[in-house]
């Protein structure tokens, strides 16, 4: 065992002291850095369009409004105007949240009502008595529940992450009801989606947790500055985990083929090592290397994210159903998942890569078909599941992602997270074989 | 078999890519001795050497170094062994130092005091923490030696060691190759094609041509085999054919060339022989001008007789 890691000791400084090694590494902190940057100037950027929008006179929406209902006279239009000039006159922005509540309300009362419920909630009179009236005159079950846990659990309106909570824990009930018992596949899937909702928000609720970093999108997604976190642009580097496989490649391909065209490779085995150890040294040193890379851009990603993004919701928790139950990790934890996941691809193709570099001898075309095959095989999968070609879900890109396979959006109907594991077993076998039998039976 | 052979290769046979390099090589190579193993070009000798270090496989045969089968029990057997196969490459971006340590990780009992020391063996310590893509050829021969001798080995196989080296270096690498065979009581096994070359460090020599085994000669039989019972003289005279009739010895012992009479007289009585047909020449009235010996056959013209009857030789090195 010593020998081993004495063997793989070689294999790093080896690695380390190539210049090309030390490149990749200051490649994986400048990317960090670079997503940050990015994602601090896209917030920045939502910022100004969210400040363009809020600078617009209050006032005159109000009354644009009120002119436009005038103009066309819809059903119920002056209760409409009526409320607008109670909320332009206590002056609460168009995007608050008591004008959202006032709109929220408006049709479940007549004029007579409405307003003393206003002035209880929002002009800080006896919410609860307005939430009892709320509760009274709900439209639907959804809403009944909503006024019904206000009273009891003693939320007020207003309570920002709360009001949302609720409101997505009442739609999500509301889709619930809606759907019924149908049992199409979409409406099996809504159901699911709704019955998740529900159970994320009343644990939050419960366990009054005001950030849940499950709901941080995609950075490509998001259209609001608030939404731009710590947490959005952390997750969102497991895309850089692709660039620390093509450097992965990089190194397994030059692994055992820079040997041979170095001329090094007889120094290395007259020695008395076998040539399996040495083989193996060299495989545990480039996967470890991978994990070395990710570790790097992981601890990378923290200060660089922080700094200049902001720590702000660095402590939420990620919050998600699985099993049917509500499951709370540390968002450290769930990033370190996402890495892992990831990873896999990262192992995949290196393995490859090590294989044809100890089949050819030549680092060019390990490296060149590693990159190729790393860049194009998601690709030709996609084109195979387009045309309908079902053998290729046996093929290994079709495989590797397994977030996806995990989250059910394959390509392929009814593709588990097992059938791809032992996908990827198959090849990982078929690839190692390859290896083995190019080096340790090679003559040289 | 001798108590102190450290390598025995018995009845070694090799074919690649169809053709049979290798016919039946056998020879063993002892304790304390320098073995020279002398071939033409494309004779085998890289390849036999490969086989016996494990970089190629044999068909049939086997390799004992120390005692120790080196298919049956390589890292035993290699443990034994230390060596420079074809040219020295090492790790370009790595210093001589850092190249050393990488062998010394692979091998049992390697210190830092034992690395100073074989660097202080090659006179490379000046230079031994520049990166060797700074090192002459000479300098990587030298590297190549230190790495070979690092873990004391039983047996040193050098091939082709005085490649790219100057007279100097040549010289000291003969000296250091001796005095460790000699005293540390080691196998030194050094491959080359230049017989003058051999003949300055081996005790005992090794031919191979066309991937057989012509013979195993110790340098002093080689030299008294130059040295033959015979000696050859050169006699001018002024009338070559009244001499020929003169001389009184064998007539497959005389000859006329270009001019000069050649005989072939026993070394042992040479003189003798001399002053007694100087007698017979002056007594029958011929004018003797010089008698000359001609120079012993070097070992260079024994090689080469020996590997000539073996037409063609092989074409892989």
């Amino acid at each position: 065992m010593v020998k081993f890691f004495k063997l793989v000791k070689n294999e790093y400084i080896k690695n380390l002291k190539k210049i090309s090694t030390i490149i990749m590494l200051i490649v994986i902190v400048l990317s960090a850095i670079g997503l940050s940057a990015v994602s601090a100037i896209a917030k920045h950027e939502m910022q100004s369009d969210k400040n363009i929008i809020e600078n617009a006179d209050e006032v005159s929406l109000y009354q644009e409004e009120n002119q436009w209902l005038e103009d066309t006279k819809p059903d119920g239009y002056k209760k409409d105007i009526a409320v607008n000039k109670y909320l332009e006159q206590k002056g609460f922005k168009p995007d608050s949240w008591q004008a959202a509540f006032a709109f929220n309300v408006k049709q479940n009362f007549d004029e007579s009502i409405l307003f003393a419920v206003l002035d209880d909630v929002i002009g800080g009179g006896d919410w609860k008595a307005a939430c009892r009236a709320l509760s009274d005159n709900a439209v639907n079950t959804a809403q009944k529940w909503e006024y019904e846990y206000r009273l009891e659990n003693n939320i007020p309106f207003g309570d920002s992450w709360k009001d949302e909570v609720i409101e997505s824990v009442a739609a999500a009930k509301s889709t619930i009801e809606s759907v019924g018992d149908a049992t199409d596949e979409e409406s099996a899937n809504n159901r699911a989606t709704a019955e998740d909702i529900e159970k994320v928000g009343l644990y939050r609720l419960e366990n009054n947790i005001s950030e849940n970093t499950a709901d941080a999108m995609s950075l490509f997604d998001t259209y609001e500055a608030d939404q731009v976190t710590f947490w959005t642009v952390f997750f969102q580097s497991t895309s850089l985990v692709s660039l620390i496989g093509l450097l992965i490649i990089v190194i397994a391909g030059s692994s055992v083929a820079s040997e041979f065209s170095q001329g090094t490779i007889k120094f290395l085995l007259i020695n008395p090592v076998k040539r399996w150890k040495i083989l193996m040294a060299k495989y545990f040193t480039v996967i470890s290397l991978g994990y070395v890379m990710l570790a790097l851009l992981f601890l990378i990603m923290i200060p660089a994210a922080g700094l200049i993004v902001g720590f702000d919701g660095v402590s939420a928790p990620y919050v998600y159903v699985s099993g049917g139950e509500v499951h709370e990790i540390s968002s450290f934890l769930q990033a370190i998942k996402l890495y892992l996941l990831n990873s896999v691809e990262v192992i995949v193709m290196a393995t490859f890569a090590f294989s044809l570099s100890s089949l050819f001898k030549s680092a060019a075309l390990a490296i060149g078909s590693g990159v190729f095959l790393m860049l194009s095989g998601s690709m030709i999968v996609q084109i195979l599941a387009l045309f309908k070609q079902d053998w290729a879900r046996y093929l290994i890109f079709a495989n590797t992602d397994l977030s996806v396979i995990y989250n059910g959006n394959s390509l392929f109907p009814q593709h588990s997270l097992t059938f791809a594991l032992i996908v990827i077993a198959l090849h990982m076998v078929v690839f190692l074989i390859t290896a083995w039998d190019g080096f340790v039976k090679r003559e040289c | 078999m001798n108590n102190n052979t450290l390598l025995k290769v018995s009845h070694l046979n090799k074919s690649m890519g169809g053709r049979q390099i290798l016919h039946d090589i056998s020879f063993e190579a002892y304790a304390g001795e320098v073995f020279g193993f002398l071939g033409p070009n494309g004779a085998g000798k890289t390849t036999t050497i490969k086989i016996a270090v494990g970089l190629l496989s044999l068909d049939d045969g086997s390799i004992m170094i120390n005692g120790i089968d080196v298919k049956k029990n390589f890292e035993k057997a290699l443990a034994n062994v230390g060596g420079i196969v074809e040219n020295p490459e090492m790790y370009k971006y790595l210093t001589g130092m850092e190249n050393l340590k990488q062998y010394a990780r692979m091998r049992k009992g390697v210190t830092q005091q034992r690395i100073n020391e074989v660097v202080e063996l090659v006179k490379l310590s000046n230079r031994i923490n520049d990166k060797v893509s700074k090192y002459s050829l000479g300098m990587r021969q030298r590297l190549g030696v230190a790495q070979a001798l690092l873990h004391r080995p039983k047996v040193l196989i050098l091939d082709e060691p005085t490649n790219g080296l100057d007279p100097a270096g040549i010289k000291e690498l003969r000296d250091i190759l001796k005095e460790t065979a000699h005293k540390e009581n080691i196998c030194v096994i050094v491959s080359s094609h230049l017989m003058s070359e051999m003949e300055l460090m081996c005790d005992r020599v090794g031919i191979i041509a066309n991937g057989r085994m012509i013979g195993v000669h110790s340098l002093e039989d080689m030299i008294s085999a130059s040295n033959s019972k015979f000696s050859e003289f050169m006699i001018r005279v002024d009338d070559n054919a009244a001499a020929l009739a003169v001389i009184d010895v064998a007539e497959d012992k005389k000859k006329l060339v270009d001019g000069v009479i050649e005989v072939s007289l026993p070394t042992e009585n040479a003189d003798e022989e001399i002053s007694r047909i100087n007698f017979m020449l002056i007594n029958n009235g011929i004018k003797l001008y010089t008698v000359s010996q001609k120079e012993n056959k070097k070992l260079e013209d024994v090689f080469i007789e020996l590997t000539e009857d073996q037409k063609g030789g092989g074409q892989i090195g």
